[in-house]
């Protein structure tokens, strides 16, 4: 009990409320903003957060993170651009409410359930992290293992378009994980003789590099076009309450608890997160709908389903990254960065020797949701404002920012080289259109999984047997191998299907 | 440009490339045995041959089925890329001798205009007046708020 009050006085001293007000108004200008992304927001913040103490320093950055997911709505209604890729499903229904001159009632509805798939998730995680820290605080290297094979085989079936273009990314990311000293025996690999690579990259230069350098490149391409955006203007101010009647709040909240469910699952899941499970959201809330006709058309559903169950991935990515320490998606990946730089291990320990924090974490999701919930309704004029501040002169600072981020991990030029380095493949995955998250996947994950390969051999005496004799760690196994089974059918049958299509043409 | 007719076949030889490129250097790592340091790198190289080859057979069935016809060119400023990371790459090598501040500046006030959209009104007073004071805000900030020492170059 007296840990909860001590994360209390944490969260709520003057300086934390400061930042997580600040951080989570950030985040919405991330989101908002097109072409400017959660994870872009993370990492230019992490460097912010040094010099602070971990609990503010990790829920400045957990703001950050719920602003930006929500921020995205404000241009999927406004510009008909989804701010990030989590508001993809938001645009369906947001433009066309925006043309039938319900603009404002659009906003109110995404806003307020964006709040409450937050706060859904987040009581899914204090629910459910504990629980499952208990369970894994008996794993060892085989289940750690297995676990981390298991997520290396999702980035394959989730790949959309290519296969072959995902497995590359995941295994290069895994190739540049291999980098520095091998486990167990420690053998030097790939360093080239220098010094610096060691200790292998910094799993933050590798994101900022893929995730924010690649989009200052990205920008170089069309910057010298004019562009003709148009904001749209909406006035808040006639608005009662959120702009919906409570009648609609209620009626809304079957369709809020399916997509807040499906929000969190895919959240738990590695390597998909709320860029996916909005869109998966929308459509099975159609189908489920009794008007489920109507969706696209511009009725308040559509916005319900893919709002809520964006905001939900957060409490469901944090569960596997607090518990096991295995991120996610990108922006847990940076999260977890952030939790090392501090001389955090997340993982089940987290919750016997510091559980302080993880009560600051959960206290601090809370205050940052109704944060959003205040700053983007009543700062939505601004927010909207700020949709047009030319991108000439974001993006150089940006990566000014993103060059004294690196820098800071360890005082040396040599990290600023490697985001460089990994802007410059990130701009070439998406020139070859190559998916990065698997890359980070790969990079994370990778390395864990032949670490715990190593270890367990070790344990087992040599002998492979124990992978499969150990109950949890067998079960993930067989679940990789479903999972590589079930992507491989569904691939052929696509294929098939393809081919008849191609026919018919 | 035909690069689009032959991208996925340059891609397939990219991996490739890459996936013999590890592979070699693997093969120079010292074994101590079967399960060793260089175990799960041969895996990897043979993940990377096996896609290269896959993506090269993508590529050549996509460049013949190409519709040369109804292909418009994208119209991409590459010339502008270019400019942009040699820019980036002339700032990193001269931000610890020259120092954080002017180089911040100059990179700043540069990459404005690079950047800017053609035909539009440049306000160049502007521009370094931006350039100016985000580079001193945030190089004072990070130096005494947060305790982070950037470079401090030839002002010292």
């Amino acid at each position: 009990m007296s840990d909860i009050l001590q994360a209390m006085q944490i969260v709520f001293s003057f300086q934390a409320l400061v930042f997580i007000f600040i951080g989570v108004a950030v985040g919405i200008v991330f989101g908002a903003v097109p072409g400017l992304t959660a994870v872009m927001a993370v990492a230019l913040f992490l460097p912010v957060t040094y010099g602070l103490s971990p609990g503010v320093g990790i829920s400045i950055l957990i703001a950050l993170y719920i602003g930006a997911t929500s921020g995205g709505l404000i241009s999927a209604i406004l510009l008909k651009i989804p701010g990030t890729p989590s508001s993809v499903a938001t645009c369906f229904d947001g433009h066309p409410m925006l043309e039938k001159g319900e603009g404002p009632k659009a906003l109110g509805v995404g806003i307020v359930f964006s709040f409450i798939g937050t706060i859904v998730s987040v009581f899914a995680l204090m629910l459910i992290a504990p629980k499952l820290a208990q369970v894994a605080i008996k794993f060892g290297p085989h289940e750690y293992f297995s676990i981390a094979v298991f997520s290396l085989t999702l980035i394959a079936t989730l790949s959309s378009k290519s296969m072959i273009k995902g497995i590359f990314a995941g295994i290069l990311g895994f190739a540049f994980g291999t980098v520095g000293i091998a486990p167990v025996e420690a053998t030097i690999r790939y360093t080239f003789g220098t010094n610096q690579l060691k200790s292998g990259f910094t799993t933050l230069t590798v994101l900022v590099g893929l995730f924010a350098i690649s989009e200052v490149i990205k920008t170089a391409e069309e910057a010298k076009r004019k562009n003709d955006m148009t904001v749209a203007q909406v006035s808040m101010k006639k608005i009662k309450g959120f702009g919906f009647s409570l009648k609609e709040l209620k009626d809304q909240m079957p369709n809020a608890f399916l997509a807040s469910l499906i929000g969190i699952a895919i959240g738990i899941l590695p390597g998909i997160g709320s860029a996916t499970s909005n869109i998966v959201a929308y459509s099975v809330c159609k189908k489920q709908s009794k008007r489920g006709e109507l969706y696209g058309t511009g009725v308040i559903d559509g916005i319900v389903a893919s709002e809520t169950s964006n905001n939900a991935g957060i409490g469901g990515a944090l569960i596997p990254l607090m518990t096991l320490g295995i991120p996610g998606d990108a922006v847990t990946a940076i999260l977890l960065g952030g939790f090392m730089i501090h001389g955090i291990q997340p993982g089940p320990l987290l919750f016997k020797t510091n559980s302080v924090l993880v009560y600051t974490i959960f206290t601090a999701m809370f205050v940052a949701s109704f944060a959003m919930l205040i700053l983007e309704f009543y700062g939505l004029r601004i927010f909207t404002r700020l949709l047009n501040v030319p991108k000439h002169l974001l993006l150089p600072l940006i990566f000014v920012l993103c060059v004294v981020g690196a820098f800071g991990i360890n005082s040396r030029i040599f990290d600023v080289w490697t985001i460089v380095l990994f802007g410059l493949i990130g701009y070439g995955f998406y020139k070859f259109k190559v998916p990065n998250a698997p890359f980070i996947m790969g990079f994370i994950l990778g390395p864990m999984a032949e670490l715990n390969l190593r270890r367990g051999l070790m344990l087992s005496d040599g002998s492979f047997k124990g992978f499969l004799t150990n109950p949890i760690s067998g079960i993930f196994l067989v679940l990789a191998v479903i999972s590589i089974v079930w992507t491989a059918y569904n691939t052929h049958s696509a294929l098939k299907k393809g081919a008849a299509h191609a026919e018919v043409e | 440009m035909r690069m689009k007719k032959y991208s996925e076949l340059i891609f397939g030889a990219s991996i490739l490339a890459f996936g013999i490129f590890y592979f070699l250097l693997t093969n120079q790592l010292p074994r101590k045995g079967t399960v060793d340091a260089a175990f799960v790198p041969y895996i990897l190289s043979a993940f990377m041959l096996l896609l290269g080859v896959l993506q090269i057979a993508v590529g050549v069935k996509a460049s013949k089925n190409f519709d040369e016809k109804n292909y418009k060119p994208e119209n991409l400023d590459y010339l502008t890329v270019l400019k942009t990371i040699a820019l980036i790459v002339i700032y990193i090598a001269v931000l610890e001798p020259i120092g954080f501040l002017i180089s911040t500046i100059l990179f700043l006030f540069i990459g404005f205009n690079l950047l800017a959209p053609a035909g539009e009104k440049k306000n160049q007073l502007m521009n370094l007046i931006i350039a100016v004071l985000a580079s001193v805000i945030i190089y004072y900030v990070f130096r005494n708020g947060l305790n982070l020492m950037l470079p401090q170059g030839i002002l010292r």
